[in-house]
C-alpha cells in the first residue's frame, strides 16, 4: 500500500500542467458557501506551489483549516485495496515539478461518472487534515466541494 | 496588484525568499567585481556543477543535512581551481572545464541509479535552474544564509584592500609582502560559499549570471574599484529583489527572471556608457 501510495505520489509529481484556462461557472456540489482561511486559487503559480510546499513539508501549521485551491484533477485507482485517490495538482513556473493534494469530494458521488477527466482545471475547497495508514501520515482536504468547468462535466 | 503584493508579502516564506535574495545578490556582486578583474568569470559555472554533484551524492547518501556535504566539496573545489594557474599541468580553463562537466556528470549519473525520488527529472531541473527553491526555504536556512551572508561581506570589508592589491597586480602584491596566495585561498573559500547559497537563488546553471552581469554593467559606466563594487552591489540587490517580485507575481521561474532582469539593466547600462561616451566626444 505504501509502495503504491508512493507510486501515487511520483505519478501526480511527475504530470504536466495542461488544457487551457476554463470557465468556473459550474459547480458540482450545493453545500453551502464555506468560510476560507486561505485562497489559493487567487494566487500567482509561483506563491501556490510555495504554499502547497510549506503545507506539506509544515501541516501542523494548516491542520483545521479551510483551503481552497485551483489545479488540475488526477487520480490514483488502487485496485488492490479497491481505493480511489483523488489529488488537485499544482505545478511549479517551470512545470518541471508539481506538488498535489490529496480531496475527499464531500457527499456521495460515483467514480469515474461523475468526477472531472484526468487533467481538468478544478478548484477544491476542503479543510485541511491528516491520515495515517500503514504508519505512515498523508493530508487530505476533506469534506471538499469540487469545481470544474464545462468542458470538465462528465 | 498594489492589494496582492502586500498580501504575499505577508507570507513568511516570500518575506524569506526576499531577505535571503538580497544577501545572495549583495555577497555575488562584491566578489563578482574581483572575478571578473581576475579573468576567472567562468569559475562560478564550474563549482556550481561541483556543488550539484556534490548535492547528488548527498541525496544518495540520505544525508538530511546536504549542506555540511557541499559546502566543504566546494570550498576544496574552489581552492583546486585557484591554484591551477600556478604549477600545474592541467591550465586554469581545462581544469575549470573538466572540473564542471565532469561533476555535471557524474551528479545526474549517480541520481539516475540510485535515487529514490519519485520525480527525478524534477529534482534535476529544480537544482538547475533553482524554479521555486528560494521560496522553499526553511527558517534554519535563512538563518545558515544570513550567517554567512554577513561572514562574507565582513571578510570583504576587513580584507578589502589585500583583495584590491590581489585583483589588479598580483605579483606587486607579493613583492610588497602581501601573502597573495593566501587571500586567493580566502577569495576561493568565499567564492565557494557564494555559490553554495546561490543555488537556492538562481540553480545552479544561472549562477555565472549573478556573479558577472553586476559586476559587467558597473564597469560600463565606473572606472574605479570602489565605484565599480559599489554599483555593481546596489544593481545585483536591485535586479534579485525587481526578480523574486515579477516571479511571484506574474508566475515566472524565479531564478531566470532574475538574470532576464540583469541582462535588461546590463543592456541599459551599456546604452548609458554610449550616450555618456557621444556626449563626452
Amino acid at each position: 500500500m505504501k509502495q503504491m501510495r508512493c507510486i501515487f505520489a511520483g505519478l501526480i509529481a511527475a504530470l504536466l500542467l495542461t488544457g487551457c484556462a476554463v470557465c468556473f461557472a459550474e459547480t458540482a456540489s450545493s453545500a453551502q458557501p464555506m468560510m476560507i482561511d486561505l485562497d489559493l486559487s487567487a494566487m500567482s503559480g509561483t506563491v501556490v506551489y510555495a504554499q502547497v510546499y510549506n503545507m506539506l513539508s509544515d501541516p501542523d501549521s494548516y491542520l483545521g483549516k479551510t483551503i481552497r485551491m485551483a489545479g488540475y484533477y488526477n487520480y490514483f485507482d488502487d485496485q488492490t485495496h479497491g481505493v480511489v485517490y483523488h489529488a488537485c495538482i499544482v505545478p511549479d513556473a517551470t512545470a518541471c515539478c508539481a506538488q498535489g493534494i490529496e480531496f475527499v469530494w464531500g457527499g456521495e458521488h460515483k467514480w469515474p461518472d461523475e468526477y472531472p477527466e484526468i487533467g481538468t482545471d478544478i478548484i477544491v475547497t476542503g479543510r485541511l487534515e491528516t491520515y495515517e495508514e500503514e504508519g505512515v501520515k498523508y493530508l487530505h482536504l476533506v469534506d471538499a466541494e469540487l469545481m470544474w468547468g464545462k468542458e470538465g462535466q462528465p | 496588484m498594489i492589494d496582492q503584493l502586500r498580501m504575499y508579502l505577508n507570507f513568511p516564506f516570500v518575506q524569506y525568499a526576499l531577505i535571503v535574495g538580497v544577501l545572495i545578490a549583495l555577497c555575488s556582486s562584491l566578489l563578482g567585481v574581483t572575478l571578473v578583474l581576475k579573468r576567472f568569470s567562468f569559475i562560478g559555472d564550474g563549482l556550481s556543477h561541483v556543488a550539484f554533484g556534490a548535492m547528488a551524492i548527498a541525496g544518495v547518501l540520505h544525508l538530511t543535512d546536504d549542506m555540511l556535504f557541499v559546502l566543504p566539496v566546494t570550498v576544496l573545489s574552489a581552492v583546486l581551481l585557484l591554484r591551477t594557474g600556478q604549477n600545474t599541468k592541467i591550465k586554469g580553463d581545462a581544469a575549470i572545464a573538466m572540473i564542471s562537466v565532469g561533476a555535471l556528470a557524474v551528479g545526474y549519473l549517480l541520481l539516475s541509479l540510485f535515487s529514490t525520488s519519485a520525480n527525478l527529472s524534477g529534482d534535476v531541473c529544480t537544482t538547475l535552474f533553482g524554479s521555486t527553491s528560494i521560496l522553499t526555504l526553511t527558517q534554519a536556512e535563512v538563518w545558515l544564509c544570513t550567517g554567512l551572508s554577513v561572514a562574507v561581506v565582513l571578510i570583504f570589508i576587513l580584507f578589502y584592500n589585500k583583495i584590491f592589491a590581489v585583483t589588479f597586480d598580483e605579483d606587486f602584491a607579493r613583492a610588497s609582502g602581501t601573502r597573495a596566495e593566501a587571500y586567493n585561498l580566502l577569495i576561493a573559500v568565499v567564492i565557494a560559499v557564494i555559490i553554495v547559497l546561490a543555488m537556492n537563488l538562481v540553480g545552479s546553471l544561472l549562477i555565472s549570471a549573478l556573479i558577472i552581469f553586476p559586476a559587467m554593467s558597473a564597469m560600463r559606466l565606473f572606472r574605479s574599484f570602489k565605484g565599480v563594487t559599489i554599483c555593481s552591489a546596489v544593481l545585483s540587490v536591485s535586479c534579485a529583489l525587481l526578480g523574486i517580485l515579477i516571479s511571484i507575481l506574474w508566475s515566472t521561474p524565479v531564478g531566470s527572471t532574475i538574470v532576464a532582469v540583469d541582462i535588461g539593466a546590463f543592456l541599459i547600462f551599456c546604452i548609458i556608457a554610449k550616450i555618456q561616451g557621444g556626449i563626452a566626444k
